[in-house]
């Protein structure tokens, strides 16, 4: 609904504000599933608002999957799928390719009448990509990474461990990487049992069934299912990286460490702790580092991961004279964590709502909710069900799984910024780093 | 808005002018050569010359006095409000003329007259950038093509069928061909004046002259072939569906309604503007091309690495 009010300052005198009254209860949407013979999940959401759909190809496997030495293959092997969607994106307003920490995904949206051709291309290129443009889309890949920020990567890669190859700046390992091996990663990881398809939009679970079965036959299982562990490294808890950015006047800190299963009764208690603690805008963490301190323009934390769950939060500092005291405040943060107020839990649950509402307003944000759903093992009925969930959560569980994963000695503690000035300052703080990774 | 000018102090302004500082040092790959394209295509004394993030030696200069004789010009007069949402609009209605009520209305700032002048002639400039980052090549033609008009919607399918997907002319003949990595048209058009401009990113190795050469090659093609009716149809599926999209999240719909309300008066253009696109012929097309962007009147900017 859609109101325009053009004011007029007449007349009325003011009231004062009124208690917000008790949301209406919301019943907010489900996937359908089906699942073809060969294991391809088929998620649909049926959504008939606007003659538009959104459709997602999520493969699970992403940089995760990457041999040593071949980083950037599995963007490139995305790229190269990708170069077959001429069609689709005719019919389409829009197709896409991303290849992520544990997944690659497909995208494309368009008017209804683009299903055919777009599912056309992702059946065809997901049973086999053309290596044709390879040496094309090899140069392209090595024109975008070297946008990259050398600085921000070192950050990056100390985040998430070296073997997590975040960045999107392969660099020189591009050039080792050969189209036999494009073949050969998507001969391992391109498996339908290795991938969910989720359909939103203007479209019925009858002619998706129909449609997928005309465009998916000829996209086969392998021998076996690919079940690689994911290689987010091990956070060093309790203790403080340094990352030397010389001569930076600014710099960044952050925190990472395990989170409990996606599926487990944990997380939901530990996402309203999150989002008291720095999940939000106005949470803790915004209100002490950026308002009351100045140290910059925001520092966030989320649970993160698409199969694997950790939990990490980061943030720039506007100058980096700040940087420790910025990482002491961090951690008196995450020592009080645990003393929530039933006003902080009450207002976390009904953001965790909104928030839920909001990845379903898009035709694309729902495919791709629901697809994450899957592949993390969440039921499909997440969103509808959230609320009822929270209603059993009380501020005591929430306390307790703040206590257990949110407390420093689980964390560990990063630091971004001149070397010179940041490590006698943290160890001032006595936050002395345990490890240091040296400018290039 | 009641007392919005009087709302914030000296210290107010102390705490808050590092942070507008700060996110005008922040920027993508090639923020230098963005800001460029903005500057060039307005000139140095229009208002959007810098773009939204201003100016770092006007804002360090800027007084608490020049904020609040800022502020006082948002004025109910002349602001539009839009809610979007599941809500009971008569209950909204009520609740908002509460609110609202006593604040006197002011005035409306008289609009500002200042237009881009077309190019009359070929101007060329020049970005240094970080040695690793490719080349890059962009073409601007200021205009003031009226928002939400049919030139309008002319200029935007003409930039769709250039660059719009990977069915578009320069992305099938420069990406696809392996002689850029990225091509971005954008046909803009504000209360101001607007613009429509290219840009070509090139490969490990590529100089703006290369790119510039192909560019052109594909402009001189432009211009002896113009768009089929395929490729409008093409461009405007797009443009429509995109135009859906963007308003399927209540924020974009309210900005866009927002927006309409203020260039058109109609909150509820969005048929006609879909209506404006589906109505561009190949023809109106060509028309665009052949007075919006000529060879012999445009901006060249070449943003090569530094040695």
């Amino acid at each position: 609904m859609i109101a325009l009010f053009l004011l007029s300052a007449a007349a009325a005198a003011p009231s004062r504000p009124q208690a917000l009254p008790a949301p209406a209860p919301i019943a907010l949407a489900a996937a359908t599933e089906t699942r073809l013979p060969t294991g391809l999940r088929v998620l649909v959401v049926e959504n008939h608002a606007l003659p538009l759909i959104a459709v997602e190809l999520l493969i699970g496997a992403g940089q995760n999957a990457e041999p040593p030495g071949k980083a950037g293959l599995a963007r490139l092997t995305a790229l190269l799928m990708l170069e077959g969607s001429d069609d689709a994106d005719a019919a389409a307003a829009k197709t896409q390719a991303f290849a992520a920490l544990e997944t690659t995904s497909f995208t494309a949206d368009g008017p209804r009448e683009s299903l055919s051709q777009i599912l056309d291309w992702l059946g065809q290129g997901a049973a086999k990509v053309s290596t044709g443009g390879f040496e094309r889309v090899r140069r392209q890949v090595a024109a975008e990474s070297a946008k990259a920020e050398p600085n921000r990567l070192r950050w990056l890669n100390a985040l998430w461990g070296p073997d997590s190859q975040w960045a999107q700046a392969p660099g020189a390992e591009l050039n080792a990487v050969t189209a036999r091996d494009v073949r050969t990663f998507q001969d391992t990881w391109y498996q339908p049992q290795n991938a969910v398809l989720s359909i939103a939009g203007d479209v019925s679970v009858a002619e998706v069934a129909e449609a997928v079965r005309t465009h998916f036959g000829r996209w086969v299982r392998g021998p076996r299912k690919p079940t690689r562990p994911s290689r987010f490294a091990k956070a060093r808890s309790g203790t403080v990286t340094l990352v030397d950015w010389p001569k930076s006047t600014s710099g960044e800190i952050g925190v990472r460490g395990p989170a409990p299963s996606w599926n487990g009764p944990e997380m939901l208690p530990l996402m309203i702790a999150n989002l008291i603690l720095g999940g939000l805008n106005e949470s803790r963490l915004n209100r002490d580092l950026r308002d009351e301190r100045g140290y910059g323009q925001g520092i966030r934390s989320q649970m993160f991961g698409a199969r694997q769950s950790v939990f990490w939060s980061s943030g720039e500092i506007a100058e980096s004279d700040n940087l420790a005291a910025a990482a002491a405040a961090l951690r008196k943060e995450l020592r009080r964590a645990a003393i929530v107020s039933p006003q902080e839990v009450a207002a976390a649950k009904r953001a965790l709502l909104r928030d839920a509402a909001s990845r379903l307003q898009t035709n694309a944000s729902a495919a791709s909710s629901m697809a994450l759903l899957a592949f993390r093992g969440q039921p499909l009925t997440y969103f509808r069900t959230l609320s009822g969930e929270l209603t059993a959560v009380d501020s005591a569980q929430v306390s307790r799984a703040a206590r257990r994963w949110l407390a420093p000695e689980q964390l560990e503690i990063f630091v971004a910024g001149p070397r010179a000035t940041v490590e006698p300052a943290l160890k001032a703080l006595h936050l002395e780093p345990a490890r240091v990774v040296p400018a290039d | 808005m009641r007392s919005f000018s009087s709302a914030f102090d000296q210290a107010d302004l102390d705490a808050h002018l590092p942070d507008v500082l700060d996110q005008l040092r922040r920027g993508g790959a090639y923020a230098a050569t963005d800001a460029q394209v903005v500057a060039l295509n307005y000139g140095p004394s229009h208002p959007y010359r810098n773009g939204p993030g201003g100016d770092r030696e006007d804002l360090t200069e800027t007084k608490l006095e020049d904020v609040r004789a800022f502020a006082r010009k948002l004025t109910p007069a002349g602001a539009i409000l839009v809610l979007a949402g599941n809500f009971d609009p008569i209950l909204a209605r009520q609740l908002i003329e509460e609110d609202f009520a006593g604040i006197t209305p002011g005035i409306v700032s008289p609009g500002l007259e200042t237009k881009p002048r077309p190019a009359t002639s070929v101007m060329r400039a020049s970005v240094g950038q970080k040695k690793t980052l490719p080349a890059r090549f962009d073409l601007i033609w200021p205009n003031d093509v009226r928002p939400f008009s049919a030139e309008y919607a002319a200029g935007k399918v003409v930039a769709a069928v250039l660059e719009e997907g990977r069915s578009s002319r320069l992305y099938k003949s420069l990406v696809g061909q392996g002689l850029a990595s990225k091509v971005a048209t954008n046909a803009f058009s504000n209360a101001l004046g607007g613009g429509f401009s290219i840009s070509l990113t090139g490969l490990e190795g590529s100089q703006p002259e290369d790119l510039q050469q192909a560019l052109q090659s594909q402009l001189d093609k432009l211009r002896g072939d113009p768009p089929s009716q395929e490729e409008i149809d093409v461009a405007v599926r797009k443009l429509v569906t995109n135009r859906l999209r963007y308003v399927e999240p209540l924020g974009a719909r309210a900005d866009r309604f927002v927006l309409y309300e203020l260039y058109t008066g109609d909150a509820g253009f969005l048929p006609r503007e879909l209506a404006l696109l589906r109505a561009v012929t190949p023809a109106a097309a060509q028309a665009f091309v052949r007075e919006r962007l000529p060879d012999a009147a445009r901006i060249e900017l070449s943003t090569r690495p530094l040695q």
